[in-house]
């Protein structure tokens, strides 16, 4: 197929142009790190341009969010609301980096020692949930939910 | 740790280097893993495989960047198996998507690969690349390389979602009409 050729063509372009663009991505995400403001900016943004209702919608069932372990480790995955979610990926930061988005939940292998859950992506409606964040011991592990937000 | 020290682990058969690279690679690996399949498992098992294709590859292999070295790595063991597994999974990822955008630019009747080699696409996509804006560039390598969403690569860029939207869809024009030139059949 041409289209495959056309990929396969792009996925050998030169180092230098990719290099440009991995630097890119990790400043984008020393962004999110170093600038909360520039993310509540965004939501308020968001809020803005109409979907003020989804997005409270949003919070409300963030807010309610029953976050565990499922395991005595991050890998074998988490419960949200009762529902298992199994370990994404471990999320590339760079040292020394901090991630900093909002804490949408506390979870705790035994109820002693409690980890924060960020919120990391919202579907593009507003209306979905579609990834937290864990920091676990230094680290930070992605779920991938694709929850629907609670009324 | 820097690339050199890991790329020095693989060059003196030292099983450490796989362990380094997971440590400091393995969620990029994983998020461009991801855009093409967007599938955990599938994802996990791409990433694993890249890690024996690098061992099995440096060396002879010396990468000068190590990142973007697995990030090629990882795309194409990624394609594979989207290619091999779309049929019966229909994966609804970015690389889908990015599939039909770049679909659009050619009919059914092109056929880029009798037109001339591989490598003659590549230097004329290296080509196009080196004579658009900067900003061109990292819109187009970011969606069509590392499959990012629209929402991503315009976020790192610098630009609005729609301003993204547009200036991808004008690129792609510019693409085609740059490979007509050069003799390819689009």
């Amino acid at each position: 197929m041409n289209v495959d050729v056309l990929v396969d063509a792009i996925g050998q372009v030169d180092d230098e142009f990719l290099g440009d663009v991995d630097d890119l991505r990790k400043e984008k995400r020393a962004v999110v790190i170093y600038r909360p403001w520039l993310v509540a900016a965004s939501i308020v943004l968001i809020m803005a341009i109409g979907i003020v209702a989804g997005l409270i919608k949003g919070d409300l069932g963030l807010n309610k969010m029953d976050i565990t372990f499922a395991g005595d480790t991050v890998e074998q995955g988490i419960y949200v609301d009762g529902e298992l979610y199994s370990l994404g990926y471990r999320v590339y930061f760079d040292a020394l980096q901090e991630y900093s988005g909002k804490v949408i939940g506390r979870v705790s292998f035994d109820g002693s020692v409690y980890y924060d859950a960020f919120l990391y992506e919202y579907g593009a409606d507003g209306k979905q949930i579609d990834k937290i964040l864990v920091a676990y011991e230094g680290d930070y592990y992605l779920f991938v939910l694709n929850k629907s937000i609670q009324e | 740790m820097t690339d050199e020290f890991i790329v020095n682990l693989y060059w003196n058969r030292d099983e450490d280097a796989i362990k380094r690279t997971e440590e400091k690679y393995d969620g990029y690996l994983n998020k461009v893993s991801f855009n093409i399949l967007a599938d955990l498992e599938d994802c996990r098992e791409c990433v694993n495989d890249t890690y024996l294709a690098t061992w099995n590859s440096i060396p002879p292999h010396r990468p000068n960047n190590l990142l973007t070295y697995l990030g090629k790595i990882v795309r194409q063991i990624s394609i594979d198996v989207f290619r091999k597994k779309n049929a019966q999974k229909r994966y609804a990822s970015e690389y889908a998507s990015s599939l039909e955008e770049l679909g659009e630019l050619f009919s059914s009747n092109d056929n880029l690969e009798t037109i001339a080699g591989g490598k003659e696409l590549i230097d004329s996509i290296n080509r196009f690349l080196n004579g658009v804006s900067k900003e061109k560039r990292r819109l187009f390598v970011g969606r069509y390389f590392y499959f990012d969403s629209i929402k991503e690569v315009a976020g790192y860029c610098g630009v609005s979602e729609t301003k993204a939207k547009s200036t991808l869809f004008r690129v792609r024009q510019q693409l085609k009409e740059f490979l007509r030139e050069e003799g390819f059949g689009v």
